[in-house]
């Protein structure tokens, strides 16, 4: 049962604006997280992609000082830290038993990881990783006969039924004016929660999704987009933390990429290679390198000496 | 100052660091802690040792690889702990035949040292701009230890004929160095070269010349 005020129409639609659910809260005997209603249909119907239904508020287990911060230990991104740190102290604070940052900039040059940092932060607040290309709203404008589609991160918000991710957005500086709209407009505070998409008849919340959108130039974005966000700088790890971080990294692809058992002269093997080749190649390269070596199930050293 | 004997109580807040318990039934299991933000320690590795000693030069090792706690640490976290364990016993096992090859190596230098060192040789000295010379140098040292100058270099020879068949006595020779000096030396060496000199004639076995033990032998 969907819960929701009715409010205003909008356009001449009746307006219902999704708010948590009573149970939110209620942990306690389940043990599940608390339950949040993502969307409001504009009519009876259900609505597409079952998001009527409640999802999940995930990620409150992991707000305390051993949690998601602990877990994350990337004290090469000081600046990064101490915003998530902050952050779940705030959710903590104020009885909000779920995992989300405020909107924030991450501001490097490209190929520094900031992909991989999304993720990594994904996995330690025990949330899902959305990544999304900004580019990719300005293509959601529709005008019949072409079915109109949801913007991307409903889907993934549909298929996981968490309605608070962290949702990557990549490639803000090309996306476009039309898409710099409607990114600021997702990420406002106040019209996050009561977003219109006809593609499937439902006013949405974003209001608890992690916003981490990537950029090197942050002062050529569009003064809206940018004043309602946190802007941290992200750094590439070098010395000693480029080894924990390449870590993370073979950690990543191993999860990701299924890889069954690696020994451990495998893994020094990846770990080595991958710290030489780390200073002139991209997060991103290095990623699809360290899977196509695990892949091979052999260490580089092997199939060098196999040629 | 941190030691392996400091515990995790005086290591500030290294994330990672090893451990092995002072006393109880598990002074063979050594761990590798990792601090927490609310300063509770809990274990990501550990290994059972055959014996406590075992433990204890384990852990003496992990102790002086502190650059390498947040590397195992870390894999530990994120890849568990059937990688780390090879990679820490085996960098203990290749650290400790690296020390016992090390020892082995100090050992037969000692030897080779005590056995040079029981060795005396006689050399002769011919630099260019100096007056020739002979001395008596331990096989061990890279300079004699007493040296005798003297204005030509048939007089150098004459006393080398004979000193270079004295070689039982050169051992006695640097004692009496030791405890009289140089001059003392000197003059035994000359007056033991003089009177064998004379034998040598009365004997009919003289060279003649300057250099009359020229062709002796020793005898």
């Amino acid at each position: 049962m969907r819960s929701g005020v009715p409010g205003n129409s909008v356009g001449g639609l009746p307006l219902v604006l999704p708010s948590i659910t009573a149970g939110i809260g209620a942990t306690g005997e389940a043990g599940g997280a608390p339950t949040f209603s993502f969307a409001a249909g504009f009519s009876r119907r259900a609505v597409a992609l079952g998001l009527d239904r409640t999802m999940e508020l995930r990620g409150g287990d992991r707000l305390g000082p051993t949690g998601a911060v602990c877990d994350l230990a990337i004290d090469w991104q000081p600046e990064f830290m101490r915003h998530v740190e902050a952050a779940c102290s705030d959710q903590r604070v104020c009885g909000r038993e779920w995992f989300a940052l405020p909107p924030t900039l991450l501001v490097a040059q490209p190929g520094a990881g900031r992909t991989h940092l999304a993720r990594r932060l994904a996995v330690a607040a025990g949330v899902p990783h959305v990544a999304l290309d900004a580019r990719q709203l300005a293509r959601t404008l529709a005008s019949l006969p072409d079915v109109p589609a949801p913007i991307p991160p409903v889907v993934a918000i549909a298929i996981s039924r968490c309605a608070n991710p962290v949702i990557s957005v990549e490639n803000v500086d090309a996306a476009g004016e039309h898409a710099h709209v409607l990114l600021a407009r997702l990420i406002d505070p106040e019209e996050c929660r009561k977003v219109i998409d006809t593609s499937v008849g439902a006013i949405l919340d974003f209001g608890h999704v992690t916003w981490l959108i990537q950029t090197d130039a942050p002062d050529k974005l569009p003064h809206r987009l940018v004043d309602g966000t946190t802007c941290v700088r992200i750094t590439r790890p070098t010395g000693a933390d480029a080894r924990l971080f390449l870590i993370d990294l073979i950690a990543e692809v191993i999860s990701d990429r299924w890889v069954g058992e690696i020994d451990h002269r495998q893994f020094l093997d990846v770990l080595f290679r991958a710290q030489a080749e780390l200073p002139r190649t991209s997060v991103a390269e290095l990623y699809d390198r360290v899977a196509a070596w695990l892949a091979r199930g052999e260490a580089p050293f092997q199939q060098a000496t196999r040629r | 100052m941190q030691n392996p004997q400091s515990g995790p109580e005086l290591v500030g807040s290294a994330p990672f660091l090893p451990h092995v318990p002072k006393r109880g039934e598990d002074r063979s299991v050594v761990s590798l802690l990792r601090l927490l933000p609310d300063g509770c320690h809990v274990a990501v590795w550990s290994h059972r040792c055959g014996t406590p000693r075992e433990a204890d030069t384990l852990f003496g090792w992990m102790w002086t690889q502190a650059s390498e706690w947040p590397v195992w640490g870390r894999t530990a976290v994120r890849l568990g702990e059937g990688i780390v364990s090879p990679i820490i016993l085996e960098g203990a096992q290749a650290a400790a035949d690296a020390a016992a090859h090390a020892a082995a190596n100090r050992e037969r230098a000692e030897a080779e040292r005590r056995r040079l060192a029981r060795q005396i040789t006689l050399w002769v000295f011919d630099s260019k701009k100096k007056r020739p010379s002979l001395g008596l140098e331990r096989g061990c040292d890279d300079a004699p230890f007493w040296r005798m100058t003297f204005a030509e270099r048939w007089e150098r020879d004459r006393v080398a004929d004979w000193l270079k068949f004295q070689k039982h006595r050169y051992v006695d020779f640097e004692a009496l160095f030791l405890e009289h000096g140089d001059l003392e030396l000197e003059r035994l060496v000359l007056s033991g070269m003089r009177e064998t000199e004379a034998d040598v004639k009365r004997r009919g076995l003289s060279a003649g010349g300057r250099r009359p033990l020229r062709f002796w032998r020793g005898e």
